[in-house]
């Protein structure tokens, strides 16, 4: 009689989850099929239809974690005996209830009870980011879980170890944050002929701000080409991106950010978190996004149409996305008028080039 | 204490002018950063009895001299020790920093000695007041500076500043500020013995100088001053008062919402070993308050002052009743400049706001205040000995519901007792005990 034969990526999750934990000198049973069972839930988990990207906090003492946070709050939502029903109780009660602000924490059984709830803490643009605080203690355990591409869960420890677990069957390329971080700095490289430049302006502040917000929002995305133009040409004077919605006046991060930074008032932080979400939103249309290397967002919406379908030699196995990358990069150069591109594939590839 | 240590730093002994002196032509002849020209034209205006004229003179290049010198600290180390959030490395020190801030920081930096601190903020107390008289048409003219005022004006800006080839911080001191961020030092390290045993003075500079050094080193020179903090500020930690507890949990909510990661490290781990955490403000809402507290004090000790107290005044009464706890002993501070004024009287239209911002203030604050901040409040306890201040002050403090048995320290509570009693010489008495107590060496 023929088996049928089942294959799960179960074993070994939990197998890198436990390496994992040795690492982070935390020895239990428990937090391991914890952490199994979200990852798995956090690649997909839905209610009533809708997506939720919940960040779960694993944590040995909230109170520890959240008084190094300024201005940092949680409610506990729960305390639950363990069995079979636990994890799955805790995402119910709580995914619906977070967002970008507020997060999960899970505290691990003390005498079988867990408890549970959310937190949040005031962000400014500049502010640790969630995975940053969690290495400020060493001295408690403490593991984020959060999904950063469609089949990617990214797993902090507060001792500085991570675990990426990728429910994927494809060859994964080098680190991603490295290549938005170059993406970033080419993006950033002529800065000073921004019109809003002025000397004392910390380009690294800046930089890392850029960095950041790519970084979430390409996480947040289905997928995207990211481009770098120069800031003296036009994309109109590339054949090959000639359909496109330019920016006739391009949104400009930079001056946002250090109108923020100048007066820190509400105002400027609310103008600056309307770029975001507009970046948000032009990186959500179909299409490819244009900065310039003064820090502008200058078009979206962007098609590459090759100038003669015979000229592409070498075989490109992908979606029209993969396509499209693959014929911009014979564009770019540092003669060229395009200086970088940023790739994010579905499943979570990040190439820049 | 112990004091028999030597000094962590200390200023130079050399003497320019002896105190006996009063030969406008001789002391003005040692004031070497002047030309030749400016020094006969003091000394010939000193005769001609335009005192006021000579003396706004000598005063103007004195306190620009001093302030050069601040500047070539960095004006980001400079607004940390004086708690000046503003300040970032684009301020320009020459403007932002009132003589009386660049005087008492000068005698903390050991450029200054405590005595010539003392006769500086005199002399400008006396120079803003005849400026001032100048440029206000209801003032009485009539009242003039004497020739006393002028050459004791004359004599310790030589002393102190012009009479010096070089105006320079205390060579020691820089050499501590170097360590901090060159080397780690251990417990048993001279110079963290030797904090640990000094007056209060250098432990609060020495928190200051480590916290600038954490918003302004980066890679090894972050690591060392982290090591240092972790090393330093648990050894002194019972003996610091509140201001100085609040500056460390300020500094690191300011750094983590500046996302400086290695900085707020750093931090955390000092606060967690002094369990120090509830001084970390929840928001940074504080540092509004003591800009406008500063504001008010910079306006306190300029030209006009009865008028332009007026608008920051406002502007703090304005920010609403509850004062976060980090920048109450500021504001207390600022709100005390207006109600006990100078020696030449007090702003009425200032005083209008400073009693809204007084009538929320309840005993428990005021507590606060004695305990935490007077005994190193040099601007305060410098009006005490003075008549009009003197009665403000009384006025003030008779009306509050004070438990003296919460007063902490020793001289601020004979101070309060002997205000309730309305005993002027005795107030008169340990306000100067007090200041004299903030500038040991």
């Amino acid at each position: 009689m023929p088996d049928t034969i089942a294959i799960t990526f179960r074993d070994q999750t939990h197998g890198k989850i436990h390496d994992f934990l040795s690492d982070e000198n935390k020895q239990c049973t428990y937090t391991q099929s914890m952490m199994g069972y979200f990852s798995g839930q956090l690649t997909n988990y839905r209610e009533e239809g809708i997506e939720l990207n919940p960040k779960i906090l694993i944590c040995d003492d909230i109170d520890a974690y959240t008084l190094s946070i300024p201005g940092s709050i949680y409610y506990n939502i729960g305390e639950i005996e363990n069995n079979n029903e636990t994890y799955k109780k805790i995402l119910k009660d709580c995914a619906s209830l977070t967002g970008e602000n507020w997060h999960i924490y899970v505290e691990p059984p003390k005498n079988s009870i867990t408890k549970y709830g959310v937190f949040t803490y005031p962000k400014t643009p500049t502010s640790l980011s969630i995975q940053e605080t969690v290495t400020l203690n060493s001295n408690i355990f403490c593991s984020l879980l959060r999904k950063t591409s469609q089949n990617t869960i990214d797993i902090t420890g507060s001792k500085g170890n991570s675990l990426s677990l990728v429910f994927s069957t494809t060859r994964i390329s080098a680190d991603k944050n490295d290549h938005v971080n170059k993406f970033t700095e080419i993006c950033c490289k002529n800065v000073k002929k921004n019109p809003s430049y002025t000397h004392n302006h910390d380009l690294a502040k800046f930089k890392k701000y850029l960095e950041k917000t790519i970084d979430y929002i390409i996480n947040n995305s289905h997928g995207t080409i990211l481009i770098c133009i120069n800031y003296k040409s036009s994309i109109e004077k590339i054949d090959e991106l000639k359909d496109y919605i330019d920016l006739k006046i391009p949104i400009d991060l930079y001056e946002s950010f250090y109108n923020y930074e100048d007066t820190k008032n509400a105002e400027s932080i609310l103008k600056l978190q309307r770029c975001e979400e507009l970046l948000n939103g032009l990186v959500n249309c179909d299409g490819i996004v244009a900065f310039d290397n003064c820090g502008r967002i200058v078009a979206y919406r962007i098609f590459f149409r090759p100038p003669s379908p015979e000229t592409t030699t070498t075989k490109i196995v992908g979606g029209a996305r993969r396509r499209a990358f693959e014929g911009i990069k014979p564009l770019i150069g540092t003669k060229k008028r395009l200086r970088a591109a940023l790739f994010r594939s579905q499943d979570g590839e990040t190439i820049k080039y | 204490m112990p004091t028999l240590q030597p000094a962590l730093w200390s200023p130079t002994t050399a003497i320019i002018i002896s105190d006996s002196v009063s030969d406008p032509a001789t002391i003005a002849e040692c004031a070497i950063q002047l030309r030749e020209r400016e020094r006969n034209q003091i000394a010939q205006n000193i005769e001609s009895q335009n005192f006021e004229l000579a003396s706004t003179f000598v005063w103007m290049r004195a306190m620009a001299l001093l302030k050069k010198q601040l500047a070539s600290l960095g004006a980001e180390f400079v607004g940390e020790l004086l708690q000046r959030p503003d300040f970032d490395e684009d301020t320009d020190i020459r403007n932002e920093v009132s003589d009386s801030e660049a005087i008492s920081l000068a005698s903390d930096l050991g450029i200054l000695s405590s005595i010539q601190t003392m006769r500086l903020l005199q002399s400008q107390q006396t120079i803003a007041h005849f400026t001032g008289i100048e440029n206000d048409p209801a003032a009485d003219h009539t009242e003039v500076m004497t020739r006393e005022e002028a050459v004791s004006c004359l004599r310790v800006c030589v002393q102190g500043v012009l009479g010096h080839e070089r105006v320079e911080v205390a060579e020691d001191f820089k050499k501590f500020r170097e360590k901090l961020a060159k080397e780690t030092f251990s417990k048993e390290s001279p110079e963290v013995k030797k904090l640990v045993s000094s007056p209060y003075f250098f432990v609060k500079t020495a928190i200051s100088i480590i916290l600038a050094l954490f918003k302004t080193t980066k890679g090894a020179q972050l690591e060392h001053t982290a090591r240092n903090a972790s090393v330093i500020v648990p050894e002194v930690w019972a003996r610091l008062k509140d201001p100085e507890r609040w500056q460390i949990g300020q500094t690191y909510s300011l750094e983590f919402n500046e996302g400086h990661k290695e900085a707020v490290k750093g931090l955390h781990s000092v606060l967690l070993a002094v369990s120090g955490f509830d001084y970390v403000p929840e928001n940074l809402r504080s540092n509004t308050f003591i800009e406008a507290a500063n504001a008010i004090i910079a306006a306190h000790q300029g030209i006009d002052n009865f008028y332009n107290e007026v608008k920051p005044a406002k502007e703090l009464a304005n920010l609403g009743s509850s004062i976060p706890g980090p920048a109450l002993a500021s504001c207390i501070t600022a709100v005390l400049c207006i109600k006990l004024g100078n020696i030449y009287g007090k702003s009425w239209a200032a005083e209008t706001h400073a009693d809204k911002i007084v009538n929320n203030l309840s005993p428990e604050r005021w507590l606060y205040y004695i305990n935490e901040r007077l005994p190193h409040d040099r601007l305060i306890l410098s009006k005490l000995s003075s008549t009009k201040p003197q009665n403000e002050w009384i006025q003030l403090i008779s009306s509050i519901d004070l438990d003296i048995d919460k007063i902490k320290d020793k001289m601020a509570r004979q101070l309060i007792i002997a205000t309730i009693k309305n005993n002027k010489p005795k107030i008169s008495i340990a306000g100067d005990t007090m200041l004299r107590n903030t500038f040991q060496k």
